[in-house]
């Protein structure tokens, strides 16, 4: 894969979110463009992996950058500020920034049975499931491996080329928690039947698309009007989240939360007098000029106090408002009453604009569409696209104030005026060790697979996509609000009758395991109702870095970083981020994504 | 109001560098032809309408790899929704037809027929470009027994020898590539019609034509 062209105006590193929108705009002023990714996917933090790669990742986050780390170690370390051409060369490895973000991967697969599988069938599966390891040999571990391989691949007549991945991914997972001695005796029946649910849904591969770092459009977001706007949002559909709920410690139920005028009067899962609060409540928020006094008592105080003392709101209305409708992500003690107001506000203008829903989801992977969207438009005004091609240095000039261009692991040589990148592209020894502090988060994360849709109101379609929050309870032990968004065929997210749920908290504590913080919320849902079989459940912790930690005095001045993506549900963040990067480097006289001059669709 | 049918298809059109991929387009759609060479730049899918029958208008888009998505995988964006496919090779360039079936495999392995057309490959036309060259004596004409062995094996329902140049075939290829597929859908929509497969799958688009806006239940 070698080009002809080794000259750019910039060279672009990583197809997340931020930088595709940089790609995007930046080839629509009539700049020459090298878009670059060091994998075979699209989205780098922000990507959609079907099921087959989501194994493939799990796989490479369980050696826990172990590939990555060799490879750097097998590098000279000196390389680091050696010259090429006379030119100082700076590392570069983003495999290993991009496994170094995720922590605490864990992946649970459940046994189920094929819905094809005769008696006969079944009683070769389950014949004598116990195998006895005898450990006390060489390579104990491969010894176990292999027989459990064989063991498992005897049962299933003339296994297909899925089955046997099935059966490696599961031995694989198996011998993990293995004792590395002695010798014991071992039921392979779960096994066999997690060999089903996995080859079921590695054959529907395609179908599932997991998010790693899902998000919604909010539908009066400046995303949206950026799409609209620039015609790249015709690249896209959408499928609305039109309902809402927030888990109700006491009762332990899912309440649905009202979000239109009719919906207030028409649920009953509100008194009356309630209602009329709530009414009270909505219509100062909506309203264009509140009452200066009420502003001047409560602004700077919690909203809480402001929902209790003048609205007379408390209990389950009160944790409605707070994290279902202004979606406070934090504790609700940090956010005062004029920030309460702001966010219900925004939540409220929202709604209507594309039907009953304030967000969008775009269909099949999220801010990964959005981001091929982008790299689409950045293709069509002539930008270069280099998948799978990892980056291995930044050439630099004499005193490492401006970088003249990268080299590629292949040897490949090319040059810029500019250089964008998101975090993992960026040299360690450019961050900031004190601002890494204070502008590193961790987001707890789970996926859930089921076989029905965990939460789910009467009447309303199993299709539906939904949201839920379950707020803060020391009941439950949940410290801050976990957000559930749960997806279905209608968003082409996962296969028809399955339902894929993500679950996603804020987390203090980056050594404490994203399932500590996650599982009283998923056995809920799975409890939620006595049809719901699990299939698959994957929990991490993920790292958001803010590209505010790097030093400037260290960094070249003609290389950007953009900020991984953030736990806020929706887009806005990174595209503002990327029009603050654009006017840095295109100038204030540029117009960031103009409208096109044509309309493909009407021209003939 | 007439009952006059409208369908609206996406074909992809691939192939290798330079195998006429643009040219077809341009012919096809404008009817223009030019012996200059420019990779592609800008152009993102071309629309034509076809007035099909009295009752049928099918506004086929047209969708041109962007030139320089060549290197990488093209995007989710390109393939998604596509129902028709062409791949071109150069008559006159053999090694433009090794890359025929990395094409083919490409698009089987990222797009299937809607699921309520039972989910398949879609149809794919193998078109043998620039025929024009070789009465000036570059390459020569296919074989049309092993061409037709070719397409069996590799799942092509049709190939044809075209020329943008001299506006052989082009027609005739995107009119048989338009049949077979209003073809599946005709047969799935009769089959489908009683079941009401696609019973409240709402999608929303945003864009500036304001489709689907409509006002909603805000307080
Ligand atoms: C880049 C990209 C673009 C995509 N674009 C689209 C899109 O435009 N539209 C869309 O609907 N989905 C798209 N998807 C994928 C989407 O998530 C679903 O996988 C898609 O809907 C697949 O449809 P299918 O029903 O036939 O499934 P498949 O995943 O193709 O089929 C499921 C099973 O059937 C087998 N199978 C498929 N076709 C045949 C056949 N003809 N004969 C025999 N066996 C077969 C497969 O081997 C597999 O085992 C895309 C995915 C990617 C990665
Ligand atoms: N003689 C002849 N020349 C053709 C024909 N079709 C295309 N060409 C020429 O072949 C060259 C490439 O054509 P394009 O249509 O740009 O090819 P493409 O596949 O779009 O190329 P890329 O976008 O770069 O991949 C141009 O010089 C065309 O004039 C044909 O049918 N006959
Ligand atoms: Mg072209």
């Amino acid at each position: 894969m070698n080009l002809d062209q080794t000259e750019f105006d910039y060279i672009i590193l990583g197809t997340g979110l931020t930088e595709s929108i940089l790609a995007a705009a930046i080839a629509k002023t009539g700049k020459s463009v090298l878009h670059v990714d060091d994998a075979d996917y699209y989205g780098g933090k922000w990507a959609a992996h079907s099921f087959g790669d989501l194994l493939k990742w799990i796989r490479t986050q369980r050696l826990d950058g172990d590939i990555a780390n060799k490879e750097t170690n097998d590098a000279p370390p000196s390389l680091n500020g050696l010259s090429i051409d006379g030119k100082h060369a700076v590392n570069v490895n983003a495999l290993k920034a991009r496994n170094e973000s995720i922590r605490h991967v864990s992946f649970f697969c459940y046994p189920t049975e094929s819905d094809n599988i005769t008696e006969d069938d079944k009683s070769t599966l389950y014949s004598d499931t116990n195998i006895l390891l005898d450990m006390n040999r060489e390579s104990p571990l491969d010894y176990a491996r292999d027989t459990i391989v064989k063991a498992l691949s005897d049962r299933f007549t003339n296994p297909s080329k899925i089955t046997k991945e099935a059966i490696e991914f599961e031995v694989d997972q198996l011998v993990l928690g293995f004792p590395p001695t002695s010798s014991f005796s071992l039921d392979i029946k779960d096994s066999i039947g997690r060999v089903q649910t996995l080859k079921e849904a590695l054959d529907a591969s395609r179908h599932y698309n997991f998010d790693l770092s899902p998000k919604l459009l909010s539908c009066r977001g400046e995303m949206v009007e950026v799409l609209i706007k620039s015609g790249i949002g015709r690249y896209l559909e959408f499928k609305g989240l039109e309902e809402s709920y927030v888990f109700e410690a006491e009762s332990q139920t899912f309440d649905k939360v009202p979000i239109s005028k009719e919906d207030v009067f028409s649920t009953d899962t509100i008194a009356l007098i309630d209602k009329r609060k709530l009414m009270r409540f909505l219509t100062l928020a909506m309203s264009d000029e509140i009452d200066p006094s009420i502003l001047e008592t409560y602004g700077n105080q919690p909203f809480k106090t402001m929902l209790e003392e003048k609205f007379k709101i408390n209990g389950k209305l009160q944790m409605a408002i707070i994290y279902a409708i202004a979606l406070v992500h934090d504790d609700a003690e940090k956010v005062s009453a004029s920030e309460g107001l702001e966010k219900t506000r925004a939540y409220l203008k929202s709604l209507g604009r594309f039907g009953r829903c304030a967000f969008l989801r775009p269909l099949y992977g999220g801010a990964s569409e959005v981001a091929q969207a982008f790299c689409r438009a950045c293709a069509v005004h002539g930008g270069i696209y280099m998948l799978n091609q990892p980056v291995d240095k930044f050439l630099l000039n004499e005193d490492r104030s401006q970088a003249s261009g990268i080299v590629t692991r292949d040897g490949q040589q090319f040059t810029s005026k500019w250089i964008i990148g998101s975090m993992e592209y960026m040299n360690e020894e450019w961050i900031s060790k004190q601002a890494e502090e204070e502008s590193t988060r961790w987001t707890s994360r789970a996926i859930l697979i089921t076989n029905e849709p965990p939460i789910i109101s009467e009447g309303s379609e199993k299709e539906n996509i939904r949201f839920s929050v379950f707020p803060p309870s020391e009941q439950d032990d949940i410290a801050k609000p976990i957000f559930a968004l749960q997806l279905s065929i209608e968003s082409m997210s996962c296969p028809r009758n399955k339902y894929m749920t993500y679950l996603s908290v804020i987390s203090d504590e980056p050594e404490r395991d994203a399932k500590s913080e996650l599982e009283k919320a998923v056995e809920k849902l799975i409890k939620n109702s006595e049809h719901i079989q699990p299939l698959f459940l994957l929990y991490y912790k993920q790292r958001s870095q803010e590209s505010s930690l790097i030093a400037t005095d260290s960094i070249p001045k003609n290389i950007i970083a953009c900020s991984d993506p953030d736990e806020l549900l929706d887009l806005d963040e990174p595209l503002s981020e990327a029009q603050k990067v654009f006017i840095r480097c295109c100038g204030e006289d540029e117009e960031f994504l103009p409208a096109p001059e044509v309309d493909p669709d009407l021209e003939e | 109001m007439s009952n006059v049918r409208e369908y609206l298809y996406k074909f992809l059109v691939v192939g290798d560098l330079g195998t006429g991929k643009t040219s077809i387009i341009k012919r096809y759609v404008h009817n223009i032809f030019s012996m200059h060479y420019k990779s592609t730049i800008g152009v993102d899918f071309a629309l034509k309408v076809i007035q099909w029958s009295p009752e049928i208008v099918v506004r086929l888009q047209l969708w041109d790899i962007a030139g320089q998505e060549r290197f990488g995988n093209m995007t989710r964006v390109y393939y998604k929704e596509a129902l028709g496919a062409f791949v071109v090779y150069d008559v006159t360039r053999p090694q433009t037809f090794e890359g025929v079936r990395k094409w083919k495999a490409d698009l089987d392995s990222k797009i299937s027929l809607p699921e309520a057309w039972g989910g398949g490959n879609i149809p794919v036309v193998l078109l043998a470009n620039k025929s024009d060259l070789i009465g000036e004596g570059h390459g020569q004409h296919a074989n049309p027994t092993e061409m037709d062995t070719f397409c069996k094996e590799n799942g092509f329902i049709k190939w044809f020898e075209t020329s943008a140049k001299d506006n052989t075939n082009i027609d005739e290829a995107a009119r048989h590539l338009v049949t077979t597929i209003l073809g599946i859908e005709r047969e799935h929509l009769d089959r489908h019609d009683a079941e009401n497969f696609e019973n409240n799958n709402q999608q929303l688009r945003v864009d500036s034509r304001d489709k689907n806006r409509n006002d909603g239940g805000c307080c």
